[in-house]
């Protein structure tokens, strides 16, 4: 968190009474290294890693670690929320709420069914509020007004129904079953 | 979304609370279909707990819902839904189940002759959490229906058992009880040998009376009688017929001939009168009016300018009250002042 403002240690008196020191942009940014399940390493900027709330706190309970494991996380879904990461990083800097919301309507229409679910638990593990919300809702934006069929195919849900009871619960809400989208 | 999107590999299975959180984000009419996706899913989203997320979710973006009336005669309104998203505002008609009316014909029927066709007109009586309470009405009988229009569900309430002479109605929910409540004020009707109930529809009292109010809760599906000695109403009208309900206390705006508000707190069962803000402050003819629903948990009313007159605000007033005894006109506390909109109409917000 130190930035050249509280620099201990001065340099020459040219670069003090220099108006705008250019140190801050000059300045390598500290990089985090994050290692997922499948033993994938990613380096990411400390901004972008400090949005994990988990990555956070576990920094401020042992700072002197340079790698992050993340034993829940496979490398796919964790680049995926990264690059989401980045951006929210940018808004964060140049606030635009309506550019924003076109990032995040964009980041999820082009991934798969599978990209998002798996995500979900990433997002959830890592404690990335607004990510989860986005993909709460493209997901359940994916799937209401769809088919039965369709949204146990979706989450990979075996019906252990009879037919007849399952009979008699569309029975019980038939309207429910009626302008249903196509699959 | 097409389903080219879906992977050739069989998507993992989230954990029951992240599938809660997706769930709560869908429409009524998807969670019913979905109960029979699984049996995991079924209890789920049958549960009390989810259908209480789920409410509140839903009432962070609330639909509003509209009332009309064809005409100044007509006693049946029409119901619309509007709801407004992020992407679009959309608009539903809210049709009135047919079984709901067949239901009541067939009460009907149960007492008439089948070859009267009953004239049915059915009236809004309050909403709240998503819920709208009705009237039912034909010439000679009145009944209550709580209807959910996103589960297409209703439930009538029982009929007292009691003979009773209605003045006033009103719907709210007790939030300390967790229980919908149907109110109605008026005076029994002196038939002690009759077991027939049956619902006198409004008409003006003569002289003093004894308030009394037959309380019904949803949850327990039983009626109970109040008595309350200690006010005398003497005569009055109603002003609105809605009445306002606030944190389990109900609110009727009267004329007695002056405005005065009548509050009936079904947490005690006790009636009490309160007066509306001092005229006296204003210098010009003013109306008064209930805001349905009150504000942050306190009764609140509009005070406005009286027709002709160039006043061109309304004052937004609330209730200070400590929830005992009378309060008069020194009880409330101006919260604003807005431009005058021209001329208000109720509408209800179902939160």
């Amino acid at each position: 968190m130190s930035s050249s403002t509280d620099s201990p240690t001065l340099t020459t008196e040219t670069t003090q009474l220099s108006p705008q020191p250019d140190t801050e942009t000059a300045k390598p940014t500290k990089k985090i290294t994050l290692k997922s399940s499948d033993n994938q390493i990613f380096e990411v900027e400390e901004s972008v890693a400090m949005e994990f709330a988990t990555v956070k706190s576990f920094f401020e309970d042992s700072p002197s670690t340079d790698t992050v494991p993340l034993p829940n996380v496979t490398a796919k879904p964790l680049s995926q929320v990264i690059e989401f990461c980045k951006e929210q990083i940018k808004f964060k800097a140049n606030p635009d709420e309506a550019q924003k919301k076109k990032y995040n309507a964009e980041f999820v229409t082009e991934k798969s069914d599978k990209d998002l679910v798996d995500m979900i638990p990433v997002a959830n593990y890592l404690e990335i509020k607004d990510l989860l919300d986005v993909l709460n809702q493209a997901v359940a934006d994916r799937i209401e007004n769809k088919s039965v069929e369709y949204v146990r195919s979706f989450f990979g849900i075996d019906n252990d129904f009879t037919a007849e009871e399952e009979a008699a619960l569309r029975r019980e809400h038939a309207w429910a079953y009626e302008g249903v989208d196509e699959d | 979304m097409s389903g080219s999107k879906m992977d050739a590999g069989s998507v993992s299975t989230l954990p029951e609370e992240m599938i809660i959180e997706i769930l709560t984000r869908l429409a009524v009419k998807s969670l019913l279909r979905f109960k029979s996706v699984s049996k995991d899913w079924c209890s789920l989203i049958t549960n009390p707990e989810f259908i209480t997320a789920h409410l509140h979710n839903s009432t962070q973006k609330p639909s509003i819902l509209l009332e009309g009336f064809r005409s100044e005669e007509e006693e049946s309104s029409t119901l619309s839904l509007l709801h407004h998203r992020d992407t679009s505002t959309t608009f539903d008609f809210l049709r009135i189940p047919q079984s709901l009316m067949y239901d009541y014909t067939f009460m009907r029927n149960s007492f008439l002759n089948q070859e009267i066709y009953p004239d049915i007109s059915f009236t809004l009586l309050g909403s709240t959490g998503g819920l709208l309470c009705s009237k039912v009405c034909d010439n000679l009988r009145i009944d209550y229906v709580l209807w959910n229009p996103a589960t297409r569900n209703f439930i009538y309430a029982k009929r007292p058992r009691q003979i009773f002479k209605i003045l006033l109605d009103g719907f709210g929910h007790n939030s300390k009880m967790n229980d919908y409540m149907l109110v109605k004020i008026g005076r029994l009707f002196q038939s002690p040998n009759l077991d027939a109930v049956m619902d006198i529809p409004f008409e003006i009292e003569k002289g003093d009376f004894v308030l009394r109010a037959l309380v019904y809760s949803w949850r327990k599906h039983s009626w109970r009688l109040v008595y309350d000695c200690r006010i005398q109403s003497g005569v009055f009208y109603p002003r609105d017929d809605q009445a306002v309900s606030v944190k389990g206390e109900f609110y009727w705006h009267l004329h007695r001939p002056q405005d005065i508000i009548l509050a009936f707190d079904t947490d005690n069962s006790v009636f009490r009168w309160i007066d509306f803000p001092r005229w006296n402050q204003y210098s010009t003819p003013v109306e008064v009016s209930l805001i349905s629903g009150g504000i942050k948990d306190s009764l609140a009313c509009s005070v406005f300018p009286n027709n002709g007159s160039t006043s061109l605000t309304i004052d937004i007033w609330v209730l200070d009250d400590s929830g005992a005894g009378v309060c008069s006109g020194e009880s409330w506390t101006k919260l604003l002042t807005i431009p005058f909109l021209g001329t208000l109409h109720q509408v209800f917000v179902n939160v």
